[in-house]
């Protein structure tokens, strides 16, 4: 008989899941150095005692034996889909020799020469803007997942709420529209684990009704008391629409809101541009007098509808021309366009304006604050389009008119105002969010475009919060956006960019471009295949990452406690493997460039007197993280405090929650500053001789455009798609073999799947292996699978499946089809505004084998 | 001997001067804002623009500091004048995700704002 196995160690470890970018906190159930559960932590305001499928099975990926644990380097010079790098080991020593003089040699000459591509923000964030801004690099990017992410999503969230997230209030609200959206319902940013409970709570305790509008039947539409399938890419013409009935039809709008808190009194003259006196002020319509004023006159009662004549020219409020220009979409339009029905969408929009109850107020901690319990919230479903930032801006106008934006029952940025902090007064009286949260690009004040200094080219989308789909065509042809340099060293980690962004073959080919490509890994997946060395990176349960439930982003909004947390290690990494941001604080020593990392760390971070690095010795990279802790929260909350207690909450206040009634400063309904930038962005294109650049889209108000997908549809008759799993995030996820499981168990996880009657119209079945081919010569083959919550028009392929890592097909299983590559890079499906990439295409599917 | 004020550059803005630090003769650089309109003149609008907005605000992903404080919290900000061995720091900022240096309202002591609520896991 074996004998018992005696166990030292047997402890529950929090820590902050990273197999998506929602940052639930977890217990760690660790015995002898071995983890074997992962729980959700009862004790988090964020999720709870709960986790998903992935939170779970990232136990899988931890022990995955395929992990790099030893530095490789590339021995086959030769590079591809499919072609093997011939890695050999290398010592630590000799990789970190390798890499150190090649940084040495671009900081030394051009830094611009580095990039560094990411979608580490939870633990690159920080300390990698620290380091890169050391470095002197501009370009460092968030990989592909910004290609259909919130391209046109920040911007709206910047210049609404003034932060870089927004949510509903499922606290408070009783009418909920979801449009391409799994909030709270499926991962990503979308916090299942805290939101998914609210919700139910909202149905049950008020009887919240949830409609979302999305060509498949999602897991959200699936809980949704309505789920509306709509022509994909056409959005946009069903929130005009919506707005119409609202403003036209019902007369349902807050006027007080509009007033107060938009530039909706704001007078347009006929140029589109605001009227201004003498001085430059921008003019509104007194009622009282009958007069013209500067808007923030004393005592101005300010018109938001009528026609005015100012200096002989006739002019309206802002809101006045939203209200009119809305009227271009009445229902039976917007029906031709998005194959809603009129009378839904005018049922719907009703529904919508009855359940806001404007006029009605809230007593909340004593205080009577309006409520507005509608809301209407989106995410990429609807922006990754050829006009995605007008697909943004058209949903927001719905939670703008009812008055439901920072206020009880509505629309929330995720954290505008805090103790220190809050949006304040730009030009014209507009928001401009605090720089204490503000990063990546933000709209307002105005950005000027310019000739591009950067690698994404990013200068010529001023309104965009980043401009990643540009990177390829930039890699392939630098002189063409006026560049005079070219990328010399890649720096890759947890971004397979090669599959999450379109078009591998032309992905592989612009990487081909960069001669020299360094990989922190801990697999290796399609994208480190095109590395020249491997370094081994920790699994994110071996990490120590600063404050992953990041104040802009991953923590809840509305009335409950701000928190701060840390990701920290619950076991040791394998002996060799060290956490990637710790080797480039590392390197930074190498190439002598540690004075300069330490005094922007202690700037960019405002490190307090005495936590300050001391730029004269070098510090570990726990010891930086210790100081930034101890700088914010005071000399006892240093790591270890965070490593016992784990989080950190402070109340509160009401105005911190609810900021909208609140703040002075207004936001827009009319874009009369992006409107503007057209005409630069034009003249700078047309200098760089880009004649084809498309500024149009530059406009003060929304308007629906067709994507290439939506007419002349021809023989290619099906519009393909592709459709979020609960149980997957980005490639990555599959490197824990549970979810391939789950995967492999679940009948259209790998297939592309159709609605039944479109099939029976084209003769194909159930289990049929197809051909899906689009007019750019791209093409998939998968299985059939028949399903009725499909759009007819619409052909829906779930995930990210398809790989080919040589390593990942010893354990991913039935690759399945790899949405990505059906879309062809072609600078043609950018939006030019936003820089989404449209993520529809037509596509017509054919039978090659009988089922 | 000419009074002068040093400028140094951090981030990528350098790729815009050429340089990391350089100097000018106060009698050009009276204060923080005439020192700015000579470098915006002297290295373009590819500078101008990483650095202000338009209005003339500063970019959000940079900083103008004299010494070590930074120009939002000098009392009369690009109105600062610049004295003998004044160091201004302009720093452009790569910004992947942010950096928290907000103030998380967690105050010990006298003026405390805030409880911290700790609760152990
Ligand atoms: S939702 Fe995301 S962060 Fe939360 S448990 Fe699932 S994978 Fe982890």
């Amino acid at each position: 008989m074996a004998t018992p196995k005696t166990v030292h160690e047997d402890v529950w470890k929090p820590s902050v899941c990273y197999m998506c970018y929602n940052a639930c906190n977890i217990l760690a159930h660790v015995i002898d150095g071995v983890v074997v559960k992962i729980e959700g932590n009862p004790n988090s305001p964020h999720n709870g005692s709960r986790v998903c499928a992935k939170g779970n099975a990232a136990i899988m990926g931890l022990y995955n034996p395929y992990r790099v644990t030893k530095p490789l380097k590339r021995t086959n010079p030769e590079k591809g889909i499919g072609v093997d790098p011939k890695w050999e080991v290398i010592s630590w020593e000799e990789a970190r020799a390798v890499v150190a003089s090649k940084l040495k040699e671009i900081r030394d000459t051009d830094a611009r020469k580095l990039y560094v591509l990411t979608f580490d923000m939870q633990g690159f964030g920080t300390p990698g803007n620290v380091w890169a801004t050391a470095f002197g690099t501009p370009n460092v990017s968030t990989g592909p997942s910004g290609y259909f992410c919130g391209n046109a999503l920040h911007p709206v969230s910047w210049s609404v709420h003034g932060t870089f997230f927004q949510e509903p209030d499922y606290d408070y609200t009783k009418y909920c529209i979801l449009f391409g959206s799994q909030h709270g319902l499926a991962a990503f940013t979308k916090n299942p684990g805290g939101l998914a409970p609210k919700m139910a709570e909202a149905r049950v305790k008020r009887g919240m009704k949830l409609v979302v509008v999305d060509p498949y039947c999602n897991n959200a539409a699936s809980k949704a008391n309505e789920w509306i399938p709509i022509r994909p890419g056409t959005d946009t013409a069903l929130a005009l629409a919506m707005v119409n009935v609202l403003l036209n039809e019902e007369g349902i709008y807050d006027r007080e809101f509009l007033t107060r808190y938009t530039n909706g009194p704001y007078l347009i003259g006929p140029d589109g541009c605001y009227v201004r006196d003498a001085e430059g002020r921008v003019l509104v319509w007194d009622m009282a007098s009958g007069t013209p004023r500067p808007f923030d006159a004393e005592g101005v009662q300010p018109a938001i509808d009528g026609t005015f004549e100012v200096g002989g020219a006739e002019v309206h409020p802002a809101f006045h021309l939203v209200k009119e220009h809305v009227k271009k979409y009445p229902v039976e339009r917007a029906e031709e366009i998005t194959t809603v029905p009129a009378a839904t969408i005018r049922r719907i929009a009703q529904e919508f304006g009855q359940a806001a109850s404007i006029g009605s107020t809230i007593t909340l901690h004593g205080k009577v604050l309006p409520y507005r319990p509608a809301v209407v919230d989106w995410s990429k479903g609807a922006i990754a389009h050829q006009h995605g930032m007008h697909a943004g801006w058209a949903i927001q106008l719905l939670n703008t008119v009812i008055g439901a934006v920072d206020v009880p029952g509505g629309h929330l940025g995720v954290s505008a105002k805090g103790p220190d902090w809050e949006p304040t007064e730009g030009p014209d009286g507009m928001l401009v969010p605090s720089q204490r949260i503000a990063f990546l690009g933000i709209p307002y004040p105005p950005q000027k475009p310019v000739a591009p200094n950067t690698v994404e080219a990013a200068e010529l989308f001023p309104f965009a919060s980043y401009a990643m789909p540009m990177l390829p065509d930039v890699l392939m042809n630098p002189e063409k956006y006026g560049l005079d340099y070219r990328i010399e060293m890649m720096i890759q980690s947890r971004s397979n960019y090669l599959m999450t962004s379109v078009d591998p073959e032309a992905v592989t080919e612009a990487f081909k471009q960069i001669p020299f490509i360094v990989s922190f890994a801990v697999n290796i997946d399609e994208t480190v295949e095109m590395a020249d060395i491997v370094l081994p990176d920790t699994h994110v349960l071996e990490r120590l990452d600063a404050l992953p439930n990041r104040i802009y982003g991953w923590i809840l909004p509305g009335d409950s406690d701000w928190y701060w947390t840390v990701r920290a290690p619950v076991v040791d990494p394998p002996p060799g493997v060290r956490p990637w941001v710790e080797v480039l604080y590392d390197l930074a020593e190498d190439i002598g460039m540690l004075d300069d990392l330490y005094s922007t760390f202690n700037r960019n971070l405002k490190i307090k007197d005495p936590f300050k690095l001391d730029p004269g010795r070098q510090h570990s990279y726990e010891e930086t993280v210790d100081a930034y802790f101890k700088s914010l929260f005071g000399a006892e909350h240093g790591v270890e405090w965070f490593k016992q207690n784990f989080i950190l909450k402070t109340p509160r206040k009401l105005e911190e929650a609810y900021p909208r009634p609140f703040l002075k400063p207004r936001f827009p309904i009319y874009l009369e500053h992006f409107q503007r930038q057209g005409p630069q962005v034009a003249a700078v294109t047309a200098q760089l001789g880009l004649e084809d650049w498309d500024v149009s889209d530059y406009q003060a108000l929304p308007d629906w455009r067709p994507c290439s997908s939506y007419s002349d549809r021809g023989e290619f008759d099906l519009i393909a798609i592709n459709c979020k799993q609960a149980f997957h995030s980005f490639s990555y996820t599959v490197d824990a073999v549970w979810l391939n499981e789950l995967t492999d168990n679940y009948p259209d996880a790998k297939a592309v799947v159709m609605n039944p009657d479109t099939a029976a119209r084209k003769g194909l079945r159930q289990g049929d292996m197809v051909s899906v081919r689009t007019p750019d010569g791209k093409e998939v083959r998968a299985v059939l699978s028949l399903f009725e919550g499909v759009h007819p028009e619409v052909l829906a392929i779930p995930g990210v499946h398809g790989h080919w890592a040589r390593d990942r097909k010893k354990y991913v299983g039935n690759p399945g089809p790899h949405f990505n590559s059906l879309l062809a890079y072609d600078l043609k499906y950018i939006d030019k505004a936003s820089s989404a990439f449209d993520a529809c295409v037509k596509v017509k599917v054919a039978r090659i084998q009988a089922g | 001997m000419k009074a002068t004020v040093t400028v140094c550059y951090t981030g990528a803005i350098r790729t815009y001067t050429g340089k990391r630090s350089e100097s000018f003769d106060l009698q050009e650089a009276g204060n923080l804002r005439a020192l700015m309109a000579l470098l915006v003149a002297r290295y373009g609008k590819g500078f101008e623009s990483r650095v202000f907005v338009e209005g003339g605000g500063l970019n959000n992903l940079a900083r103008v500091l004299v010494g070590e404080v930074e120009v939002p919290e000098l009392p009369v900000g690009m109105d600062t004048a610049l004295e003998p061995g004044s160091v201004v720091t302009i720093i452009t900022i790569t910004a992947l995700a942010g950096g928290e240096n907000l103030d998380p309202g967690v105050h010990e002591g006298p003026g405390q704002r805030h409880g911290i609520r700790v609760d152990q896991s």
